[in-house]
């Protein structure tokens, strides 16, 4: 094929690229950012599959058999735990402003510039040699396709793709010196390249397993039993040692948490995440074996497996498919590089050449221009270092092996991250010695092998040992020798690595600062509005502060800074005076988005005269925090006390009125009531006294009035007597046993005068002997204010029925064919003077107070009492009350 | 978005079931072939589609939290 035309597809290809990521910063820039999507956010973190899964799997497949696929089901297998630990990681990085693993662990660790370094340096040389494999794995590519490139060009292809990747960069990022800025056109184009990856690698696995084969069982069927072995076991020692290796790789590689936390715009991305990313992995692996047993029925022996997929398309013919391949490639691999170039500049700026600037120059010297300046000049050191790793080094690795060198590095990263985050007495010292101790191992038991192998290194070092003293063999570290040796590697890093850290965790205490962070990290559920509370104490000129913001912020923003904090917190800040120490804590905030935590907190001491925090300052803060939080809480708990009295004050407060307007009401009832009978009275007397000259006749019919009348008050004011009683509780019943039935009788046998006056008549229905407990008088009172009623409102001529029934209670009702109640009054039957207060219609006879008293002798008694009326058809009253004690217990037996 | 403790056991459970179901003895267990294709690989992909229908489900439930 065209060398010409490979490369021209490839700028074309980057172009596109570029495009893409043009238009997705304007879209950004006009509020309709599509880094937001949580669908671009989750292909974004394919990114972690590089020309290693593109290529690489495919070589390992047909070399070891099925453990390749430990590098895909390792991040799988963490998928469950994204939800802990991927949140709680966001959370705290956006609002600490982190955006590097360096400044992650840095930060938790009192901001410790060891630290920031010491992460940063092993990420370089973790990543650099990682880097270098996807030139390589381009390289290899296109001299799959032209296999004459070499000798067209002044320079090779990975150079020239140098390059053009170094301008991709610069043009893309680091526009801003702040890096907590989100690149959306950075993220769009890496999305899109995992779908080109996805989609290329389909195509041909497609081809492959359909077109030059009649499927997965053929493809499986041509394969010798000795090598059908190999697919069908996994009883490979190392496999969980890769997947381990792979499920820390996709949290702590420096791309994936630029990707997966850097780039992050929402928590809630991440829920689609944990089941798109996953798919991909699937979708991506899914022809690996099958173009692996192709390639190796196909072109065994002849060709490098790492490049089976562009040398099958190629022997079936089809260049086009061959082209769509390297694409693929070329996508996968430009991807990686994009972005752990970024990481690792964006460290190795902010976390080793500022903070030695800082350090060994002059603060003051830094400012904006020289920090951009510092973070564009690394990402092309990062370039060409991998670059010159890959024509030195890396060409005597297959691709695999250097991926997973790169994966150990990063596992080293696992005890201190997951202890920072979940064990919060864990020390700054035990972590330096962690990462320290771990990775000496594994350059000792992983690099150094490989530095013999291209003879940098004698070849004694492996054979005999260092000065011939065997056990301290790198291939077989204290006379152990394991199965492969990326798992002895591991074994001995990690041993050490977690050794140290629960060692210098025991051996050295925390610092206030590092204590400060601690709760931070490990209780951020807490925290996590309040990381300006975080603890500074010092003295510092405001000026200086506001000088050092504009240095490195820029003046428009650090203007900008200062006054949204006035506005927020109402602190003036003024020039001349001693600064804040909440705005400290916020402008070192601010500055670790520019520059990174230790290099911002250098520049903060540089300008102030710190003190050191001790513990007792942080138990005292905490110790008032505390005691704030309790007096917050017991006030809150007298604040709803009180709120409560004050609502029972309200009701009964309002009771009380209501029985003011209740007894006024009352009184001027009761006065009306007995005015009337008063006037009466006295008119009749009056008569008698001024008419001597009445017939016997008249004046007896006048003293008669005035006896009904004189019977009415005294019924009045017993009833009002009865009331009292009732309701201030001194009336006392005399229960004993009583026949309801023959109480019943006797009430209306002495109705019996009244009932022939109007004709009326009254049927009782008592179909059983029902015994109570009750009060012979009160219920009596009872019987008669109700028949009374009944045959005061019944129709002439008609029946009043009683009826008496029940089985646990006793339900007796008496019903008359008289008017009826109207359905809004039913309500207020049973109020005192209901039927006296009720002017609309004709004021029958009566005090009004009847119902009230026999609604509260029945209650009294246990009972209830209600009403159901029809107007015009009569109105039924009914009550219950309980069946006697002994006569219950025969019945439920 | 604070995990419901009820939530994080589960997660961790179903971390450690996938812990166990991809060591051994149980990547023993499967041998043999189905329809030409080894048995292991189609143990692995059940697992792994298995971890994709969760996922889907932890994430409908952790959004409903």
């Amino acid at each position: 094929m065209n060398y010409w035309l490979i490369i021209s597809i490839s700028i074309v290809y980057l172009g596109l690229l570029s495009l893409v990521a043009y238009f997705a910063d304007k879209r950004a820039k006009t509020g309709k950012a599509i880094q937001g999507n949580p669908y671009v956010y989750a292909l974004s973190l394919a990114v972690y599959c590089t020309a290693w899964t593109y290529y690489g799997s495919v070589g390992k497949a047909a070399s070891d058999g099925l453990s390749f696929l430990a590098t895909y089901i390792g991040p799988v297998l963490g998928m469950p735990l994204w939800l802990f630990l991927i949140i709680r990681i966001v959370k705290i990085s956006n609002a600490l402003r982190i955006n590097t693993l360096a400044d992650f662990i840095a930060t938790r660790f009192g901001k410790s510039t060891t630290l920031s370094i010491l992460v940063t340096i092993m990420c370089i040389l973790g990543v650099v040699p990682y880097v270098s494999i996807q030139l390589k794995a381009i390289d290899s590519s296109i001299k799959v396709l032209s296999p004459d490139a070499d000798q067209l060009l002044l320079f090779d292809s990975a150079l020239l793709v140098v390059i053009l990747l170094i301008a991709f960069i610069l043009v893309f990022t680091f526009r801003t010196v702040d890096s907590t800025k989100k690149h959306h056109g950075l993220v769009s184009a890496i999305a899109l390249e995992s779908v080109v990856k996805l989609v290329a690698f389909l195509l041909v696995g497609g081809f492959i397993t359909y077109g030059m084969f009649d499927g997965f069982g053929d493809i499986f069927n041509r394969i010798s039993s000795e090598n059908l072995t190999k697919y069908s076991t996994l009883e490979d020692s190392s496999f969980p040692v890769l997947l381990f290796l792979s499920f820390s790789a996709v949290f702590f590689l420096p791309r994936q948490f630029h990707v997966t936390i850097a780039e992050n715009t929402s928590p809630e991305n991440i829920k689609t995440a944990i089941w798109l990313f996953p798919s991909y992995l699937l979708a991506i692996n899914l022809f690996v074996i099958p173009v692996a047993i192709g390639g190796e029925y196909l072109l065994s022996g002849n060709v490098d497996p790492d490049m089976y997929l562009i040398e099958l398309p190629l022997l079936a013919g089809n260049q086009v498919l061959a082209m769509i391949t390297y694409i693929g490639g070329f996508s996968a691999a430009t991807g990686m590089i994009i972005v752990s170039t970024i990481a690792i500049s964006m460290m190795a700026s902010n976390n080793l050449v500022i903070p030695l600037i800082i350090k060994g120059y002059n603060p003051s010297k830094i400012n904006e221009r020289k920090a951009l300046l510092i973070r564009r000049i690394s990402v092309v050191v990062v370039l060409l270092g991998s670059y010159l790793y890959f024509e030195f080094v890396s060409n005597e690795f297959p691709i695999v092996a250097i991926g997973l060198i790169s994966f150990a590095a990063v596992a080293q990263f696992t005890p201190v991250v997951l202890a920072s985050l979940f064990w919060k007495e864990v020390t700054r010292q035990g972590a330096i010695f962690s990462l320290l101790a771990g990775f000496a191992i594994w350059f000792y038991t992983l690099v150094v092998p490989g530095m013999v192998k291209v003879g940098l290194l004698p070849l004694e070092l492996v054979s005999s040992g260092p000065f011939g003293v065997e056990w301290l063999n790198p291939t077989s570290l204290f006379g152990i020798q394991l199965s492969d040796p990326i798992v002895h590697g591991t074994f001995w890093s990690l041993f050490f690595n977690i050794g140290f850290l629960i060692l210098g965790t025991l051996f050295y205490d925390q610092s206030g600062k590092e204590r400060n962070f601690a709760d931070f990290y490990t209780e951020y559920y807490k925290y996590q509005d309040q990381s300006n509370r975080l603890v500074w104490k010092g003295t510092m000129i405001q000026r200086d502060l506001k000088r050092v913001m504009e240095n490195i912020l820029g003046k428009g923003i650090a203007t900008l800074e200062i006054n949204s904090f006035k506005k927020a917190t109402g602190i003036s800040l003024d020039e001349n005076d001693e600064v804040n120490p909440q705005f400290v804590t916020h402008a070192e905030k601010l500055l670790t988005g520019a520059i990174g935590a230790s290099s911002a907190r250098m520049l903060i001491a540089s300008i102030s005269k710190e003190e050191d925090i001790e513990l007792s300052d942080v138990v005292a803060l905490l110790r008032e925090k505390k005691e704030i939080s309790k007096l917050n809480e017991l006030l809150s708990s007298k604040s709803s006390e009180l709120k409560k009295k004050a609502d029972e004050l309200a009701t009964a407060n309002s009771r009380l009125q209501n029985l003011d307007v209740e007894k006024d009401d009352f009184i001027s009832t009761v006065t009306h009531e007995m005015r009337t009978p008063l006037t009466s009275i006295r008119a009749m007397t009056e008569i008698i006294h001024d008419n001597p000259d009445l017939t016997d006749e008249e004046r007896r019919r006048f003293l008669a009035t005035v006896v009904d009348e004189t019977d009415r008050m005294t019924r009045l004011i017993n009833q009002v007597l009865d009331l009292e009683k009732l309701e201030s509780g001194q009336l006392d019943l005399n229960l004993e046993k009583l026949d309801l039935c023959e109480l019943a009788r006797e009430v209306i046998d002495s109705f019996e005068g009244q009932l022939k006056s109007r004709d009326l008549n009254i049927e009782l229905k008592c179909g059983a002997t029902y015994f109570i407990n009750g009060d012979y008088d009160r219920l009596t009172q009872v019987l008669n204010n109700l028949i009374s009623n009944a045959i005061k409102y019944s129709s002439d001529n008609s029946t009043i029925e009683v009826l008496i029934e029940g089985e646990q209670e006793v339900m007796i009702s008496v019903k008359d064919h008289g008017k009826g109640i109207e359905s809004e009054n039913i309500d207020r039957i049973f109020d005192k003077f209901f039927q006296a207060r009720d002017q609309t219609r004709k004021k029958p006879k009566g005090t009004g107070l009847g119902l009230s008293i026999t609604k509260r002798i029945v209650n009294m008694h246990e009972g209830e009492i209600w009403v159901r009326s029809v107007v015009d058809s009569g109105s039924t009253f009914i009550f219950t009350l309980p069946r006697f004690k002994e006569e219950l217990e025969i019945i439920n037996e | 978005m604070r995990m419901k403790s009820k939530l994080g056991m589960g997660l961790i459970a179903v971390f450690g079931l996938l812990v166990m179901l991809l060591n051994q003895p149980f990547l023993s267990i499967p041998q043999g072939q189905v329809s030409g294709i080894p048995s292991i690989l189609i143990y692995l992909l059940t697992i792994w589609l298995m971890v994709i229908g969760t996922m889907v489900w932890l994430s409908k439930r952790a959004g409903d939290q």
